[in-house]
């Protein structure tokens, strides 16, 4: 049977240095393991979040889908010996 | 001989009884040996301290505070200056594109790429959501060790914050854009120029541009999915350049939609220029 497999995309938090900014801004990353340079982050506005707490699912689907086709031109470019 | 290693310590002895002649000789002769085992490495070390303690005529020590421990700079003024109009580096792209909806806006940072004197360092993308429409944002990330890649991006409309750590990069400045706010349309003139009429206050300013979308009739077949800068008549009304004589009476429905148009803002770079704004 072909075919390629899943590749999952994760997502975590990633904490500020301050307190003060932790509480300020929610930031996440989307990343594949093993392949660091696809990963990437987004940062949203705490009071944003306050006002359209859909704005976070919304992000983090967008995040997701970002980094999966970042892996997908990564794989392809693997494939074709640029990287 | 056999090999020293370590910390050379001073002789022992006890309180009540002074160092000899001979104790000072061992000490400086093991002092010595110390220096020779390592040649390669400490010699060379003290040699290029000394070289710049001479050149310049600072003292080792001052050189010495000037590092971190991992051999960093403490701060900017030990840094050479690039001579590019006092440029510490330059960016590949201007990375900085914003765009609205009705409540907020978003900063895309596209990845680039840092030119420095000593080589170039690769940042990957990200998005700052949540901020506020028509803002001035300064856009930075912490990176002391210029490692790149996935770094967190921030915006801040406090100017100094750009230079408030050592290790910040400031990627550009940008204004955000305009909300995007729809409103219905209650009616239209078959007239040059046409009137629409909306069914709340639009809020929009004359030269401000719309789509149009789901108008009926003619006015459907001829402007739905084209944008118009328009001239406010009022809070309810605007009108579009557009000749609609010949159009057959508008009916019922449709929307228009203020454009957001992404504006990007003058570069940053890692040795940090803020633009003027």
């Amino acid at each position: 049977m072909g075919g390629r497999p899943m590749i999952e995309v994760k997502t975590r938090r990633v904490m500020l240095e301050t307190e003060h900014d932790n509480q300020k801004w929610l930031v996440f990353e989307g990343y594949v393991d093993g392949v660091p340079a696809v990963t990437k982050r987004t940062t949203i506005a705490v009071t944003a979040l306050v006002q359209r707490p859909e704005l976070l699912e919304s992000a983090k689907t967008k995040l997701v889908a970002d980094v999966a086709e970042y892996h997908a031109n990564y794989l392809l470019l693997q494939s074709m010996g640029n990287i | 001989m056999a090999e020293m290693q370590g910390i050379i310590r001073p002789p022992r002895v006890p309180s009540a009884e002074l160092l000899t002649d001979r104790d000072y000789e061992r000490l400086f002769r093991q002092l010595n040996e110390q220096f020779k085992y390592d040649a390669d490495q400490r010699r060379v070390i003290v040699s290029a301290l000394m070289t710049v303690a001479d050149r310049t005529g600072t003292d080792i020590s001052s050189i010495l505070a000037m590092l971190t421990d991992d051999g960093r700079a403490v701060d900017q003024r030990f840094l050479p200056q690039v001579s590019a109009g006092n440029v510490l580096s330059l960016q590949n792209v201007n990375p900085l594109v914003a765009s609205s909806d009705a409540t907020n806006a978003t900063i895309s940072i596209a990845a680039h790429t840092l030119q420095y004197g000593f080589g170039t360092v690769a940042y990957s993308s990200g998005t700052i959501l949540g901020l506020l429409p028509s803002t001035d944002y300064y856009v930075y990330a912490d990176d002391p060790n210029y490692a790149g890649g996935a770094v967190t991006y921030l915006a801040t409309t406090v100017r100094p914050t750009l230079t408030a750590n050592n290790g910040r990069y400031f990627v550009g400045t940008i204004l955000t854009a305009i909300s995007a706010n729809t409103a219905a349309i209650i009616g239209a003139t078959s007239a040059n120029p046409i009137v629409f009429q909306t069914g709340t206050s639009h809020g929009w300013t004359t030269s401000d541009s719309v789509t149009m979308s789901a108008l009926p009739g003619d006015f459907g077949t001829n402007l739905n999915g084209n944008s118009y800068p328009i001239t406010v008549t009022d809070a309810t009304h605007f009108s579009i350049a557009v000749n609609g004589t010949a159009y057959a009476a508008y009916t019922t429905g449709g929307l228009a939609t203020r454009v957001s148009t992404a504006t990007a803002g003058p570069a940053g770079g890692g040795g940090g220029w803020v633009d003027d704004r």
